[in-house]
């Protein structure tokens, strides 16, 4: 069963232009970092910039097949990418100590309140071996769509045998 | 039920001209007096949505602008800030989200067409002299600078390039003024629910019971949005992927043809007529065969669920009788351009459809289509499937023709390439008036 995960930093004084600069500099969506952490089903980032706070936020939440606290000890482990984001937050204690990191962003997590999961009783890597599977199915499908019975026998003890 | 002020909307977005021959002239403001001149002499001659009764005119003058159109004239800078962002930030910035990737992709797409125009007037005619006569007279002043002309003009029995009769299944609309119609509305368990105006019109009730979200006055009642796209067709291509797929039988070309469409080629769709019916339908019989549902054919057996039509109106398809789908209709008015081909004899012509749609909102309608229901096949259990008629070449894409055994059709061919386009906002009279300052 997967978490709902969400963390709200405040950012530093002036330093908008470099959180976005920061975040857009983590890439394509389809080649996220976060894509890398093997339990994210989804994870986004969003700069609040009319919070009732002082000042500009910067929200972090990601749907996750872990608890919170272990999930964000795997961000703050795995994810140098996201070191010049959190830079720009405040109170981040800096690169180089993982467990602080941490232990920075579960003090700033909120308890997601509702999560709707798309696959609910699956982790990712459930869901990444079924896509795989439903694509060699498909493969296969076209491949052997013209065999005979005998042929198509052979070829999907080949395959799947 | 509010009745839409037919003298304030444009004309050919309610009920179709059905003139053969269009222009599209792509105009930009380099003077914004003499632009806003050139407007206010332009404005008696547009044709509105009034019906013409006996005195069907020889042409007709429409005309829409972009967001960089709106500023060039010079709108308020709140005020323009008050309409949709899909439309300030235009067709080719979301690119990747139509699927316009590849062949394409805006950087392929002809150079005058990659970013809006600021205006593009629109002339249908009765005929090729009849469109020369009207261009002459709304663009000779040169008070806007023509960047780009495309011609268009209808095939023998309004057909597109690849052969299949188009343009005649619109939403049916609850206006008592609008139409005639010919198409259908939602469908409910029983019987047909005509779509409320303001889909379609800013300023009236949409299916929410309110009317859609719309700039500040004058702007936001009596307009609507618009999506142009230059489509190429490789017709040669497409014949030939027939024969290589069907073989050289005809009746077996076309019947393959359908499947990917959803139709027959003389209009009438799979789902009321699995084979083939040798004469020619006419026009009340494709109004009629028209109300069609989906739900009686769940695994796509007569109409396969990735078949176009089946993709850009599911009907009852999604489930919930056609509420899934009634906020997701368009009005198309788009035109064949370029010669017919001569079968699947390959020539250099530049030949596809200039598609015309028009919509409240271009997110949630065109948008919807092309990028949720054609460019994917997850809402219709597909995976990722996209339109085998519209999508480009793929070599993992394939289309599924349900059956006992099914067939799969793979890979992708791209038979249709987007070679430019916009969105565009089609003001009202009144809103237009405003514009050009007078």
């Amino acid at each position: 069963m997967s978490t709902g995960v969400a963390v709200l930093l405040s950012v530093r004084p002036d330093r908008l232009t470099a959180l976005r600069e920061a975040l857009a500099a983590l890439g394509e969506p389809e080649h996220s970092p976060l894509a890398r952490l093997g339990q994210t089903h989804m994870a986004r980032f969003v700069v609040v910039e009319e919070a009732i706070r002082d000042g500009p936020c910067l929200l972090f939440s990601a749907e996750a097949d872990a608890q919170a606290s272990s999930y964000l000890a795997l961000v703050a482990e795995r994810l140098p990418e996201a070191e010049p984001v959190w830079e720009q937050c405040r109170g981040y204690p800096g690169a180089g100590d993982p467990a602080s990191v941490a232990r920075w962003l579960a003090e700033h997590a909120m308890p997601a309140g509702f999560s709707v999961r798309p696959y609910p009783r699956s982790t990712v890597t459930e869901v990444r071996e079924a896509l795989d599977l439903r694509a060699r199915l498909r493969d296969f499908a076209i491949r052997a769509q013209d065999l005979e019975p005998a042929a198509l026998q052979r070829a999907w003890r080949e395959e799947f045998g | 039920m509010t009745a839409i002020d037919q003298g304030d909307l444009q004309g050919n977005i309610l009920c179709g001209y059905g003139f053969e021959h269009a222009l599209y002239a792509f105009l930009q403001v380099r003077e914004r007096a003499a632009a806003r001149g050139w407007l206010r002499d332009l404005l008696p001659a547009l044709t509105t949505a009034e019906p013409w009764g006996a005195g069907r005119p020889d042409s007709t003058a429409n005309l829409a602008v972009s967001a960089r159109g709106l500023a060039a004239l010079g709108m308020d800078r709140e005020v323009l800030a008050g309409f949709p962002a899909d439309f300030l930030e235009g067709m080719a910035s979301r690119a990747r989200m139509l699927s316009d990737t590849g062949p394409s992709a805006p950087e392929r797409w002809e150079t005058p067409l990659r970013g809006e125009a600021h205006v593009v007037l629109m002339l249908n005619a009765r005929s090729e002299s009849a469109l020369a006569r009207a261009r002459d007279e709304h663009l000779a002043s040169g008070a806007l600078e023509l960047v780009y002309e495309q011609p268009a003009a209808a095939l023998a029995g309004a057909r597109e390039h690849f052969g299949f009769r188009d343009g005649f299944a619109q939403p049916q609309i609850a206006d008592r003024r609008a139409g005639p119609w010919v198409g259908s509305g939602t469908p409910r368990r029983f019987g047909w629910k005509a779509l409320q105006p303001g889909e379609f019109v800013l300023g009236y009730p949409d299916e929410d019971g309110a009317p859609p979200a719309a700039p500040a006055e004058p702007y936001g009642r009596g307009g609507t949005f618009m999506v142009l796209r230059k489509l190429r067709q490789d017709v040669a291509l497409w014949h030939r992927w027939m024969r290589e797929w069907a073989g050289d039988e005809r009746e077996e070309r076309d019947a393959l043809a359908a499947k990917i469409v959803g139709r027959w080629q003389d209009g009438r769709p799979l789902s009321l007529f699995p084979e083939r019916v040798h004469d020619q339908p006419s026009a009340d019989e494709l109004r009629r065969t028209n109300r069609f549902r989906f739900r009686d054919d769940p695994e796509g057996l007569r109409c396969p669920l990735g078949a176009h039509i089946r993709r850009v109106n599911p009907r009852d398809a999604l489930g919930g009788d056609g509420r899934l789908s009634s906020r997701h209709r368009i009005i198309r008015r788009g035109m064949p351009y370029g010669p017919p081909a001569d079968g699947d004899r390959p020539d250099d012509e530049d030949r596809g459809l200039v598609f015309v749609s028009f919509q409240a909102s271009i997110e949630r309608q065109f948008e919807t289509i092309q990028a949720r229901w054609c460019a994917d096949g997850d809402p219709f259990g597909l995976g990722a499937d996209a339109d085998f008629l519209l999508a480009d070449g793929d070599p993992d894409g394939k289309m599924t023709i349900p059956g006992d055994p099914p067939r799969y059709l793979h890979p992708q061919p791209s038979f249709v390439t987007t070679r430019g386009g916009g969105y565009y906002f089609v003001p009202g009279i009144g809103a237009l008036a405003a514009l050009a300052g007078s």
